[in-house]
């Protein structure tokens, strides 16, 4: 995605409903995918309140495939070493399942724990340090609405209507969506 | 009396039966314990403050109010059980139980986090909380067969481990299986009243297997489930004082 | 965009620089975000008695981020107190790995002291700060909000201070890798039948929990406190910028952030009572009389709760009161929590009588030597123990009381006081009047123990000042959240506060 070259507008705002009014005349124009436009804030909304953007994120698989793997993990962990290491420790069977259990608990919690943080920067494409789109503003409430266009006479034209719309402040890119 | 695991059979299982009628307290056992084993001497000071290094103790009880007092001695060393309770909580396998009935301790693989001693229901478990230190008398007496102990490591009685090997090796030349009274731990050597006897519970014609099943047998904390291997025969009324 | 520091509390009007269209009326709306009016509002008042001041998105990121980049002479001081005090500990561990344990007031049969006990109240105070922070994520409760981070940076650095116990307990602290399975040339592995290895893994997988818990929460005010760090061209902004990852704050962002929050929430709160239950077993799985208990892993948890919940806010009023948070951090949030304190006490107490009940009913002689070796031996801290949370519960009923900083503070320390108590009653007689009476013995921890304990209090205070300093105290992000998602009803002559939540 980030390979085909891409011209990026971001226009600060400063109230919602303005903003909110301010996206769907936009997202038609210029008839933009899920994912291609994006509100950028310091706070959670609540989901497509004001852009909607239908993409799925199932973190879930993640935590799924990773708390399996812990799970066999450990009985090869615990159990295993209780087969290997045969020795008689107060007349405790080799494979013991009181231990073996405990720690497979702990350790499928702990994939889990490590899916869900690989899940999350797999869909939030994060890590990324580049200089993307970006204004200091918007962690001190202002509201970014950050679109992705293909050249630059959508990226002028969509500029415009952003100022039209309220936006006090426009900052124009290239390849930093 | 039921002998845990008794149904899988080694050639060897020791056991030591102390009879409490002869034991009249001398501690020679003791003095003998110390000197095979390289037990460090810790001194009056930690003696006082309950860090006595003795593998074999002599625990005295006094019942009765002054004048009509009675002593009872109960000589205490690790009892070797057959469901340890310090084996299983060892978090790095530092003692296990060998094929023997031997609860043993790896000296090298212990860390000292004590879970063993705080298990130990018998306290027969010592920690070495300082370097260890000997008599200038007895720093050249001691024993080539036994390592001196790193501090901060557990150790404990090992039913003279070197001397059943050395017994076990003299009768493997010799082309014959071991026999009742080849070995003898060092506090069964020493004992002046011949209160300790030791031996291989699994051969049927040894002293220890048919003191064991006589009726005076029983063992310490019995309804805790460890299966000790270290019986004693119950005293009579009558005591020293 | 440097012009806005300028700007004093009484014109809240800024420039976000460069902006050519935009209208005052605009802007202004932003400042009056909902919400935080209240708060600025009793700020106002306490700063300069003037009701009308409103904050603004920006002043309360510069509420909350003062805590960390405006740094006072006396900060300083306070560092350099705790790493005095602190080295005096190092030093006596030191000696004490290089003389031997014997330094310490251990002695058989007690194998373990002051130590263990510390290291139990720990790993308890560190429970409450992700649980509390879980079950009031899921629950949704609205005044979780700001104290979440100081809740969980509290159980993230109180779990560091408690993994060092079990390294400073053992007897050859250069051989604990050998509870650690690492592949090595003998083919060794550690016993995973023992309570002191799943005690090992439930730790370090509960910090690693944690920790990742507490750095995803932060993630989004890592990234305003990396705007305003390069904004103000300050240091911090290296590592800000790239702890923050790249943070922008998309709605697709957000919606996986909010997700994997919610299952890092569920994650901890499976993980988190199991770990101290998972303590609670090194005892209970023993055969000594007095530790081995079904109660136990209940007990613990519980205990470890109502310690934590004292700590949370104690914590939060000492932060509060330090760095002039109390429009942030509000007596509202001290009250909740209090509230959650006086239900956490309650169970507590209730298993104390369970615990007393029947051991005493029951009257096995083993139980009862400990017992009344305790009541010989420890009747002041048996009173501590029971009395400081008998206490709390008889006075946290009282909104004044949950509302007067300093009577919380009294109770918060009386309760900790009390469940340090507790931990040491657990350890210490248990094991000096156990099965053998030959044995039998008493135990006083010696200054090298104290040091040492002493020590893990400031190294503690230490990680917490450090961190204040490096990392946003508030959670910005979920205040933030919390305002945008509310708004007032009017009903008849009332306005009352509600919350959106899909």
């Amino acid at each position: 995605m980030a390979k085909q070259a891409h011209y990026t507008v971001l226009g600060l705002y400063g109230k919602l409903e303005v903003v909110a009014n301010a996206v769907d005349p936009i997202r038609e124009k210029f008839a933009v995918k899920d994912g291609d436009i994006q509100l950028l804030t310091s706070a959670a909304l609540p989901e497509n309140a004001i852009v909607e953007d239908h993409r799925p994120y199932p973190i879930v698989y993640f935590v799924w495939v990773l708390g399996i793997v812990g799970f066999f993990l450990a009985i090869i962990l615990a159990g295993g070493t209780g087969w290997i290491m045969n020795l008689n420790v107060g007349g405790k069977p080799p494979f013991s399942w009181a231990p073996t259990g405990i720690i497979t608990y702990e350790f499928t919690l702990l994939f889990s724990v490590i899916g869900t943080v690989v899940g999350l920067l797999y869909f939030t494409g994060l890590p990324d340090w580049t200089d993307r789109a970006y204004d200091r503003d918007i962690s001190d409430g202002a509201l970014g609405l950050l679109l992705k266009v293909a050249n630059v006479h959508d990226q002028e034209e969509a500029a415009k209507m952003m100022s039209q719309s309220g936006a006090y402040k426009i900052v124009k890119g290239e390849n930093n969506f | 009396m039921k002998i845990f695991n008794a149904d899988k059979q080694n050639d060897y299982k020791w056991a030591m039966v102390i009879d409490l009628d002869r034991c009249d307290g001398c501690g020679a056992c003791v003095i003998g314990c110390q000197t095979e084993n390289n037990v460090p001497t810790v001194g009056q000071d930690d003696v006082a403050t309950g860090r006595s290094m003795h593998w074999i103790r002599i625990e005295r009880y006094i019942e009765g109010e002054y004048p009509n007092v009675k002593v009872r001695f109960l000589p205490m060393m690790c009892q070797h059980c057959e469901a340890a309770p310090c084996e299983s909580v060892c978090p790095v396998y530092a003692t296990y139980h060998n094929d023997e009935g031997l609860n043993v301790q790896v000296y090298n693989r212990c860390i000292g986090t004590r879970f063993c001693g705080n298990n130990c229901p018998y306290s027969v478990r010592f920690f070495n909380w300082w370097d260890p230190s000997f008599d200038e008398a007895t720093r050249n007496q001691l024993n080539p067969d036994v390592s001196v102990r790193e501090r901060g490591i557990m150790e404990k009685c090992s039913f003279c481990m070197q001397r059943i090997r050395r017994g076990k090796d003299h009768a493997k030349d010799e082309g014959r299986p071991v026999k009742d009274g080849d070995i003898q731990p060092a506090c069964a050597q020493t004992c002046p009243t011949g209160a300790i006897t030791f031996g291989n519970i699994n051969d049927h014609e040894s002293k220890v297997h048919e003191m064991v099943h006589g009726k005076r047998a029983y063992r310490l904390f019995e309804e805790k489930g460890t299966h000790p291997s270290v019986y004693y025969l119950k005293g009579g009324a009558e005591n020293v004082f | 965009m440097s012009s806005e520091t300028a700007t004093g509390h009484e014109t809240h009007s800024h420039t976000h620089g460069g902006g050519h269209h935009h209208s005052p009326e605009e802007l202004k709306s932003l400042t009056e975000l909902e919400g935080l009016r209240d708060s600025a509002r009793n700020k106002a008042k306490a700063d300069y008695g003037d009701a009308n001041i409103y904050l603004s998105e920006k002043d309360f990121n510069d509420d909350s981020l003062r805590p960390m980049f405006e740094t006072k002479p006396g900060y300083f001081l306070f560092v350099i107190a705790l790493a005095s005090v602190m080295a005096v500990g190092v030093a006596a561990f030191v000696r004490q790995m290089v003389v031997g344990m014997g330094v310490t007031g251990l002695h058989q049969p007690v194998f373990w002291g002051a130590y263990i006990a510390t290291f139990v109240f720990w790993v308890g105070l560190s429970h409450s700060g992700t649980i509390v922070s879980s079950i009031l994520r899921l629950t949704m409760a609205n005044w979780r909000r700001p104290i979440l981070r100081g809740a969980e940076a509290m159980t993230a650095f109180s779990l560091m201070v408690a993994g060092l116990f079990p390294m400073i307990h053992v007897g050859r602290q250069w051989r604990v890798y050998y509870m650690f399975p690492l592949p090595n040339q003998r083919e060794l592995w550690p016993n995973f039948k023992s309570p002191l290895m799943w005690d090992m893994m439930a730790i370090s997988i509960y910090l690693t929990g944690s920790l990742t818990f507490l750095y995803i929460g932060l993630l989004p005010d890592i990234a305003t406190a990396r705007d305003r760090a390069i904004s103000n061209g300050n240091w911090r902004a290296g590592y800000l910028r790239l702890l923050a990852l790249g943070w922008r704050g998309g709605n697709y962002d957000w919606a996986v952030y909010n997700k994997a929050s919610l299952f890092l929430a569920v994650i901890i709160l499976c993980i988190a009572p199991s770990v101290h239950t998972i303590v609670s077993w090194d005892f209970a799985m023993t055969m000594t009389p007095g530790w081995h208990t079904t109660i136990f892993g209940p007990y613990f948890v519980v205990g470890a709760i109502n310690s934590g919940v004292a700590g949370v806010i104690l914590l939060m009023i000492i932060i509060r009161s330090i760095f002039k948070l109390q429009h942030i951090i509000r007596d509202l949030h001290i009250d909740c929590l209090g509230q959650l304190q006086l239900v956490i006490a309650l169970i507590w107490l209730y298993f104390y009588f369970c615990e007393f009940n029947v051991t005493w009913y029951s009257h096995k002689p083993e139980e009862m030597a400990v017992w009344d070796w305790q009541w010989e031996r420890f009747p002041l801290q048996l009173i501590a123990m029971v009395g400081g949370t008998a206490l709390a519960v008889g006075l946290l009923g009282f909104k004044k009381i949950r509302r007067n900083m300093k009577a919380m503070v009294a109770i918060t320390i009386l309760i900790n006081i009390g469940m340090y108590c507790e931990r040491y009653l657990i350890v210490v007689p248990v094991l000096s009047h156990r099965d053998n009476p030959y044995k039998w013995t008493d135990y006083w921890a010696s200054p090298t123990e104290l040091s040492i304990i002493l020590m893990s209090f400031c190294f503690f205070a230490l990680l917490y000042a450090v961190f204040i300093k490096v990392f946003p105290i508030i959670t910005m992000a979920d205040v933030k959240e919390g305002v945008v998602i509310s708004g007032d009803v009017r009903l008849g002559k009332h306005a009352v506060r509600v919350q959106v939540k899909e």
